[in-house]
């Protein structure tokens, strides 16, 4: 009875977990918007654009992993594919750069707590939308699985070389230091390309 | 692989997609199959030829054998 009994408080957090969380994101989100300068404004709005995005494709894991979430019908049936989780990941940092460059809400301007907690959140946002998505594709066999394993592999591969490649002129031939985004990028572009070139070979 | 999977399905009158929640797979990955473009996994294949009251190699041949 009492493991019945956690089952049913646990199945009824996890339906209610995720609209409450959303809910709540978007109610500290609106503070800035609301009160907050130009750069404040911008970053909370690129933000809740991001999360909403990245919602939708949680929702869509969700929803395939457990159908009689119907309440997030709505909220997935926005979700294009995998591709949902590339923009949600895209806007979200851009929401973060936006947020650090724009005038007046540098790290150094933004000691209050907006910048903290939109940079939490967004990153929030940012890891469960992809660990959700990569673990829904994960669970079921297919051609997902399979080009989402291969892309990985291959961008993992291409980053680890380029890196290492350029290591060795900025070390031996005195190259100019080169930014911690710009391997990100290349990986992210080359994992996004990959996935999406081996996706339409396979399909 | 070349397989008997679309013949199977047709006899059974399900769709690609009614295929597809059987085995817990997408419909794009029924397709592929049925193409012969993935070669499914072994638990996968076991899968189908349960689903389908027969043996593997009742569904899959490998290629030029028939």
């Amino acid at each position: 009875m009492v493991k019945g009994a956690l089952r049913w408080v646990t199945m009824t957090l996890r339906r209610a977990l995720p609209l409450v969380v959303l809910g709540g994101t978007l109610a500290v989100l609106a503070v800035p918007v609301i009160i907050g300068d130009g750069g404040a404004r911008l970053g909370a709005l690129c933000a809740v654009a991001g999360i909403l995005v990245a919602s939708m494709a949680v929702a869509r894991g969700a929803r395939v992993e457990h159908p009689e979430l119907r309440a997030l019908d709505a909220l997935a049936a926005g979700a294009a594919g995998t591709g949902a989780v590339g923009l949600g990941t895209a806007v979200t940092m851009s929401a973060i750069v936006l947020w650090t460059v724009a005038p007046g809400s540098g790290p150094r301007e933004a000691a209050g707590w907006p910048g903290p907690a939109l940079a939490t959140i967004a990153a929030i946002a940012l890891v469960a939308s992809l660990a959700w998505g990569a673990r829904s594709v994960m669970r079921r066999e297919g051609i997902e699985r399979d080009a989402l394993l291969k892309a990985t592999s291959l961008a993992f591969f291409v980053t680890v070389l380029l890196s290492g490649g350029y290591a060795l002129f900025e070390v031996m031939a005195d190259a100019p230091t080169i930014s911690m985004w710009v391997p990100w990028s290349v990986g992210m572009f080359t994992w996004a390309g990959a996935a999406a070139v081996l996706g339409k070979r396979m399909a | 692989v070349n397989n008997r999977l679309p013949e199977l399905r047709a006899v059974r009158q399900w769709t690609q997609a009614d295929l597809a929640r059987h085995l817990d797979v997408s419909r794009q990955t029924v397709i592929s199959v049925e193409k012969g473009r993935y070669d499914p996994s072994l638990p996968l294949a076991f899968k189908i030829a349960a689903l389908f009251d027969c043996a593997i190699e009742d569904i899959f041949q490998p290629n030029g054998s028939r």
